[in-house]
């Protein structure tokens, strides 16, 4: 097939496979954390898991946006989109994750006014065609996402739209980062890094990961081989005894990043002294909300909102998944009470989760090995 | 006749499938998709990919040009590709 061939080529990636093979030390276990789900859904998806040698584990991170948004926020959500003249809009995934009083699509099934959107500009939009109503946008997502947010929040101003709210869950990846390596039960040995969070802010904040903690940390793109060559990468810095921020991902990611997206960012948003993710707790400094000077189009400022904690159910492990301290299917609910149909957790919603990326693609690789063994 | 493929910057339901029967879910994750640029108006460029044209803002990346390919993720570029793949010299498939 065109377009994707070059990246996705059995023989080359038999050929990583076997390079990295050679680069391993007799009875090391090496395991390497994809930070983001995209790697994650990329990873099953194409069955890079196969072509690691034995005692090379992929490790998945908590780079799912979805996944790591806590119960609270989407009460907080479902308030916001019950009130009289809101129009709430959401990207499509959102609607199905779990609060604990339901999830947007059973809000919409009561009567709420609840719009899928594919962009936060359509949410502007529809806030342009509708002047009596007050469209919210839900903003989540990390760095990839949170330029278009701002950019959004920029031209609402322009534009002088006073009916268009941003209910601000913008998380940043380095203290997420931060957070699973100072946590006390997991062990890593290298990182691949995101690939299009680094478009936006470069490779240059990944640099204490191999300066203060020893671990090497490769961008990667999308494709099958990249995430393969990337592992290779990775396999050599240890090999060789480096630990460097490298990019596999040239193709696209700069060092600096995009210096006008982040100036977008940097000048309609800020951060928060503490955010909660899902599994990982609360991290200081971790997620953004609207400055004071975009007050007139923050969510937070326009509505009271509950602000309730709510804590995961409990045979959910999600948390333990988000931070590769157990694989998706060692969770007891994994693929019986939660599914892609009705998921428990975040990440059986989003087909970036660990375990959507599992349920969907890891029984057919395994089934594929035992065919093959 | 085939189905042509969506632009993956349109995030589609996660439960749907696209032509290869994959689920793809591209809304929030850090999944973005190259598009060739094909008229330029005031900020929007109207992009293309695979026959499917869509606008997306062109806002945050500088200089971009009728030609160009952009990495797009909801509805915004995000950067230039400096050498774009070959594939997407040609005419889409």
């Amino acid at each position: 097939m065109r377009f994707v061939d070059e990246y996705r080529s059995g023989k080359v990636a038999r050929e990583l496979s076997h390079q990295i093979e050679k680069l391993l030390e007799p009875g090391r276990e090496y395991k390497l954390m994809e930070v983001c789900g995209g790697h994650t859904h990329t990873i099953y998806k194409h069955g890079v898991e196969n072509l690691l040698p034995p005692g090379v584990d992929l490790i998945h991170g908590p780079g799912c946006p979805v996944c790591v948004i806590p119960m609270g926020r989407v009460d907080d959500a479902i308030a916001i989109a019950e009130r009289d003249r809101v129009i709430f809009t959401t990207f499509g995934d959102m609607m199905r994750v779990p609060g604990g009083n339901g999830c947007l699509l059973e809000a919409k099934a009561r009567g709420a006014d609840v719009r899928m959107v594919y962009s936060p500009l359509d949410a502007l939009r529809i806030a342009r065609e509708n002047p009596d109503r007050e469209v919210v946008f839900f903003a989540i997502g990390f760095e990839t996402t949170t330029p278009s947010t701002a950019l959004t929040l920029l031209r609402a101003r322009a534009e002088g739209i006073r009916n268009f709210f941003v209910f601000a869950n913008h998380v940043t990846i380095i203290p997420a980062i931060r957070a699973i390596l100072d946590s006390p039960d997991l062990r890593l040995d290298g990182f691949i890094g995101p690939g299009h969070v680094s478009t936006v802010i470069g490779t240059g904040p990944y640099r204490f990961i191999a300066r203060d903690h020893g671990k090497p940390l490769v961008v990667a793109g999308f494709e099958p081989l990249d995430v393969l060559q990337a592992a290779f990468m990775v396999m050599l810095q240890l090999a060789e005894g480096r630990c460097e921020v490298e990019n596999q991902y040239s193709r696209v990611v700069r060092e600096g990043g995009n210096p006008r997206a982040l100036e977008a960012i940097a000048e309609t948003m800020e951060l928060r002294s503490t955010f909660e993710w899902r599994g990982l707790g609360f991290i200081s400094q971790s997620a953004l909300k609207l400055r004071e000077e975009f007050g007139d189009w923050d969510a937070e400022v326009r509505y009271d909102i509950p602000g309730v904690r709510v804590a995961d159910p409990k045979a959910c492990q999600c948390g333990e998944v988000l931070k590769g301290v157990i694989k998706p299917w060692e969770c007891k609910v994994f693929g019986t009470a939660c599914t892609p149909e009705k998921p428990i957790g975040t990440c059986m919603v989003s087909s970036e989760g660990a375990c959507a990326a599992y349920y969907n693609y890891g029984r057919f690789s395994r089934r594929l090995e035992t065919l093959t063994t | 006749m085939r189905r042509r493929p969506e632009l993956s910057f349109s995030p589609p339901d996660p439960t749907i499938s696209d032509e290869h029967g994959e689920l793809s879910c591209i809304t929030c994750g850090d999944v973005a998709v190259e598009a060739r640029v094909v008229a330029l108006d005031r900020g929007n460029a109207l992009v293309e990919l695979s026959g499917r044209r869509e606008k997306v803002a062109v806002d945050l990346v500088e200089g971009v040009a009728v030609g160009d390919v952009v990495l797009c993720h909801a509805g915004v570029a995000l950067e230039k590709l400096e050498s774009p793949p070959r594939e997407l010299e040609s005419d889409g498939r």
